[in-house]
C-alpha cells in the first residue's frame, strides 16, 4: 500500500515536472516568434539567440532560422562604446556582444553557420578598428573570436585554442593573454602550441609593442597586461585572480628567450627617429616595454641584455633627457627615490594642498572630494576627515557616504563583518547602504551551516533584509533601485520562498514605473561618486547578482509556474518576453540537471 | 567573464605630438585671434523643469606643449593646473529655454599672446630633427586649456550634479572654430560630457592625408 502511495506521488510528481517542461518550452518558442516584431532589436536579438540555444534538438531546423533572424537584427543595434567615459580603455558596443551571443550559440551547435557569420563580419569590417580602446581586441573579427574563446576555454579548451588561433590573423590581440593563461591552467600543451603560433605571428610582420605586451604578460607577469590605444596611450589592466600565480617563464625558459629575441629584433634594435615628435609617438611605448623586460633580458637572454639595455638608454635619454629628477624632490636624502608609502603620502598631501590652496569654490570643493578619493579605502577615517573640508553641503555628504560605502564593501571582502554592519547606518545614501546590508546578508547566510545558532543568523539575515526593504520603498523608482531589489529577492529567496515570490512582484512593479530596464544585467550597479566618475572602480564590488535571473534562480524548480505568471505582470512587451524566456529557459537548465 | 581593474593610466602623451608629419599646405599657418568655448546641456531628466539651473566657474589658460609634458613627467599633471589663466569667470543660468542652455564663452587673445602664437614653427622644413630642435618646438608650441566646474539642479530629480570638466587644443594653425562641450544626464542623474575634436584644424586635415 506504503509503496503504491510512493509511487503514485512519483508519478504525480513527474507529471508536474513533464507538464512544467512542455509549459517552458511553448513559452519560449512563443516568445521567438513574437520578437522579430519588436521595437527593441536588442531584446529580440538576445530571445532569438536563447531560443535558438535552448531549443536547437527541440525544433530541428528552426534553431539556425531563429539565429540568422538575430543576426540580422543585430546590424540594427547601436555599435557606439557602451560606456563613453572608459572608450580609452574598452569601446565594446552592444551589438559587439550580441554578436558574440549568436556566434557562441552557432559555434556550439553549426560551426558552418558560425563561419559563415565570420565571414561576413570580416567583409563588413576588414581592417583594424580605427579608435580603438587600449584594451580592445584588433578587429571586429578577433574580437569575436576570443571572446567566444574566452568563454569556452574551461569547457572545451580544444575549442577555445582553435578560436584563439584563427584570431592571430588580424595580429596578437589583447585577449589573448587570458585565453592562453587559462589555457595553461587547462592543458599547458594546447599553451604552448599556442604561444609558438603568436610569437610566428608576431615574427612575421611588423609587430607593434602592444603586441609584445600581450605575450610579455603572459610570460612574465600573469595578471598585468599593458594596453595602448589608438592615441599612443599606454594603460595597465590588473587581474587580481591571476596575480599571484608563477610565471611561465620560470618552466618555459625557452620560450621565453624567443620571445625576448623577437622583441629585441624586431622592436628594441629597429631604429627609431626619436629627434621627430612622430618618432617619439612610436619608440614611448618600445620603452615602457623595454624596461619592463630588463630583468627578464638578464636571466633569459643574458647575451642581449646588455645591448638591449643600452639601445634603451639611448631611447630613454632622447625621450626623457630631464626625467634624473622625477620622483627625488621630496625624499629626505635628494639621491634616494621616495619609496611606494612616501609616494602614496606626498601625493595625497599634494592633493589637499591643491585643494587648500585652490580660491575658487567651486574647484576647490572639487578638489577636496578628489583628494579624499585618493586616499587608501581602509584609512576611511583620513579620508572622511579630508571630505569634511568640502564647502558644499550636498557634496561633503555624498562623498562621506561614498567612501564609507566603499570601506564597508572592503571590510564584508575582508570577514570583517561586524565592522562593516557598524558603518552601514552612518552611509546617509539609502541605495548604497542598502548595498552594504545585502552584502552582510550574503555573508551571513554563507556562514550559517558553520554557525552554533543558525536560527538566530537567519533572524538577523531577515532583519537586515526587512531594513534594505524599507529604505528602499521610501525612493523615488530607479534602475538603480530596482537592481538592489532583484539582488535583496535573491537573497530573501534562499531563506523564504514565500516572501520572496510577494517582493518579487513588488520590484515588478517598481520596474514598470521605469522608462527601460535592463533584465539581464547583473552587476551591483554604480554607486561612485558624480565628481569622480572613476570613483565606482575604487569599490568592490559585492558578488550578490542584481538581475531578474539571480532573483528567480532559488524559486525555479520549485515555483516554476508562480514565476511564471508573475513574469507576464511586467507592462512594456519586450521586458515581458524577456522575462518569460528567462524563466522558461532556466527551469529547463536546471531541470535537465 | 574577466574582471579587470584599470588601476592607472601610466603614460599619456599629450596630444600635441601625435600629429607630426606634416603636409605643405599646414605650413601656411593662420593665427587666431580669440578663441570660443561653447557649453550646451542638451538633455536632462528636468531640462524643462522651471526650478531647473546651471551654473559653472571656468579658467581658459595658455600653454606650451612643453609644460604639459613637463608637468606630465613630474606626476603633477593631475595636481596643478597647467599654464597661465588668460580667462575665469563664471556663470548662472536658469534652463528654461534652448537657448538658456548654451552659453558661449569668448576670450580676445592679447598682442603678446598672438605674437606667441605667430611664432610657432612649422616643423616640416626638416625631415629630420635634433633633440634641442624637437624642445624648441614643444617651448613654443601653445595649446587651449580649458576647465570647468559644472554644476546643475535638475528640478526633476531634485539634485545637484556636478560635472567637472577638462580639455584642450592645440593652437598650432588651430581654426577659430569654437571648442563645443555637450554635457547629458540620464534618467538616473548620470552625466556624460564630450567636447568637439581637442586640437585644430591641423589634427583633422592630418587625419584624413593618413586615411
Amino acid at each position: 500500500m506504503a509503496v503504491s502511495q510512493s509511487a503514485g506521488q512519483k508519478s504525480a510528481e513527474d507529471l508536474k515536472r513533464e507538464r512544467e517542461r512542455l509549459q517552458a518550452i511553448s513559452i519560449i518558442g512563443q516568445t521567438a516568434s513574437e520578437a522579430p516584431l519588436w521595437d527593441n532589436k536588442k531584446s529580440a536579438a538576445l530571445v532569438l539567440t536563447d531560443a535558438a540555444d535552448v531549443l536547437w534538438d527541440e525544433r530541428p531546423g528552426q534553431g539556425s532560422k531563429w539565429l540568422i533572424k538575430a543576426w540580422e537584427l543585430i546590424a540594427q543595434v547601436s555599435d557606439a562604446p557602451k560606456d563613453e567615459r572608459l572608450k580609452d580603455f574598452f569601446t565594446r558596443s552592444e551589438r559587439t556582444e550580441l554578436r558574440t551571443g549568436v556566434l557562441t550559440v552557432a559555434h556550439k551547435r553549426d560551426r558552418k553557420l558560425a563561419e559563415k557569420f565570420l565571414k561576413e563580419l570580416a567583409q563588413q569590417e576588414p581592417n583594424e578598428k580605427k579608435d580603438r580602446g587600449a584594451f580592445d581586441n584588433r578587429t571586429g573579427r578577433s574580437e569575436q573570436l576570443l571572446q567566444i574563446a574566452q568563454q569556452t576555454v574551461d569547457a572545451n579548451p580544444e575549442l577555445a585554442f582553435e578560436l584563439a588561433s584563427s584570431s592571430l590573423v588580424d595580429g596578437i590581440s589583447y585577449g589573448l593573454q587570458n585565453i592562453l593563461t587559462t589555457l595553461r591552467t587547462r592543458n599547458p600543451e594546447l599553451a604552448n602550441r599556442l604561444f609558438d603560433l603568436a610569437l610566428a605571428r608576431f615574427n612575421t610582420g611588423q609587430p607593434d609593442a602592444a603586441e609584445a605586451q600581450v605575450l610579455s604578460g603572459y610570460l612574465f607577469r600573469p595578471g598585468y597586461t599593458f594596453g595602448v590605444n589608438a592615441r599612443g596611450q599606454t594603460a595597465l589592466s590588473v587581474n587580481p585572480l591571476q596575480q599571484n600565480a608563477t610565471p611561465v617563464a620560470v618552466s618555459e625558459p625557452q620560450r621565453a628567450r624567443a620571445f625576448l629575441v623577437a622583441v629585441f629584433e624586431k622592436l628594441i634594435s629597429v631604429p627609431f627617429a626619436i629627434d621627430t615628435p612622430d618618432g617619439r609617438v612610436r619608440a614611448q611605448p618600445v620603452v615602457v616595454l623595454g624596461s619592463q623586460l630588463s630583468a627578464a633580458y638578464r636571466t633569459y637572454a643574458p647575451d642581449l641584455a646588455p645591448s638591449a639595455a643600452a639601445l634603451l638608454a639611448q631611447f630613454t635619454a632622447g625621450l626623457y633627457p630631464e626625467s634624473d629628477s622625477a620622483g627625488k624632490s621630496a625624499s629626505s636624502d635628494p639621491a634616494k627615490p621616495l619609496t611606494k608609502d612616501e609616494l602614496y603620502e606626498k601625493r595625497i598631501s599634494d592633493l589637499e594642498d591643491k585643494a587648500e590652496r585652490e580660491r575658487n569654490p567651486a574647484f576647490k570643493k572639487v578638489a577636496y572630494a578628489q583628494a579624499a578619493l585618493a586616499v587608501k579605502t581602509e584609512d576611511y577615517p583620513r579620508a572622511k576627515a579630508i571630505a569634511e573640508k568640502i564647502d558644499d553641503a550636498e557634496l561633503r555628504a555624498d562623498t562621506v557616504s561614498f567612501l564609507l560605502y566603499r570601506a564597508a564593501l572592503f571590510l564584508i571582502e575582508n570577514t570583517q563583518t561586524d565592522k562593516a554592519t557598524e558603518l552601514a547606518p552612518q552611509i546617509s545614501d539609502a541605495a548604497r547602504r542598502a548595498v552594504v546590508r545585502l552584502a552582510v546578508a550574503q555573508r551571513l547566510i554563507s556562514t550559517r551551516s558553520q554557525s552554533n545558532d543558525s536560527a538566530l543568523l537567519e533572524q538577523r539575515t531577515l532583519d537586515l533584509l526587512t531594513e534594505v526593504e524599507r529604505d528602499l520603498t521610501k525612493q523615488d523608482p530607479s534602475n538603480k533601485i530596482a537592481r538592489i531589489l532583484l539582488g535583496r529577492v535573491a537573497v530573501l529567496a534562499r531563506l523564504d520562498k514565500d516572501q520572496a515570490l510577494v517582493s518579487l512582484q513588488n520590484v515588478i512593479q517598481v520596474i514598470n514605473k521605469l522608462d527601460s530596464f535592463d533584465l539581464r544585467e547583473t552587476s551591483a550597479p554604480d554607486l561612485g561618486l558624480s565628481v569622480a566618475p572613476s570613483a565606482g572602480a575604487t569599490a568592490s564590488r559585492p558578488r550578490i547578482g542584481f538581475s531578474f535571473r539571480n532573483a528567480i534562480d532559488p524559486l525555479i524548480t520549485t515555483n516554476f509556474e508562480q514565476v511564471a505568471a508573475t513574469a507576464e505582470r511586467f507592462s512594456v512587451k519586450e521586458v515581458r518576453g524577456l522575462a518569460r524566456l528567462e524563466a522558461a529557459k532556466l527551469y529547463l537548465r536546471q531541470n535537465l540537471k | 567573464m574577466r574582471k579587470q581593474l584599470i588601476i592607472s593610466l601610466l603614460t599619456m602623451l599629450v596630444s600635441a605630438f601625435a600629429c607630426a608629419a606634416q603636409s605643405e599646405n599646414l605650413r601656411r599657418q593662420t593665427v587666431p585671434t580669440s578663441a570660443t568655448i561653447e557649453i550646451a546641456l542638451v538633455d536632462a531628466p528636468g531640462i524643462t523643469d522651471y526650478e531647473s539651473h546651471w551654473q559653472a566657474a571656468y579658467e581658459i589658460r595658455i600653454a606650451s606643449d612643453a609644460a604639459i609634458w613637463d608637468a606630465h613627467k613630474r606626476n603633477e599633471s593631475e595636481i596643478l593646473p597647467v599654464g597661465e589663466i588668460i580667462k575665469q569667470g563664471s556663470f548662472n543660468e536658469s534652463l528654461r529655454t534652448p537657448a538658456h542652455r548654451r552659453v558661449v564663452l569668448k576670450v580676445s587673445f592679447s598682442p603678446e599672446i598672438q605674437a606667441r602664437l605667430k611664432d610657432q614653427p612649422p616643423d616640416s622644413v626638416s625631415p629630420k630633427m635634433t633633440t634641442a630642435q624637437s624642445r624648441d618646438i614643444e617651448t613654443r608650441r601653445q595649446n587651449l586649456m580649458f576647465r570647468s566646474v559644472v554644476e546643475i539642479y535638475d528640478g526633476k530629480l531634485k539634485k545637484n550634479i556636478i560635472v567637472p570638466i577638462s580639455t584642450s587644443r592645440s593652437l598650432f594653425n588651430s581654426s577659430e572654430d569654437p571648442i563645443q562641450i555637450t554635457i547629458q544626464i540620464n534618467a538616473a542623474g548620470d552625466y556624460s560630457w564630450n567636447s568637439s575634436r581637442t586640437r585644430g584644424r591641423e589634427s583633422k586635415e592630418i587625419i584624413r592625408d593618413r586615411d
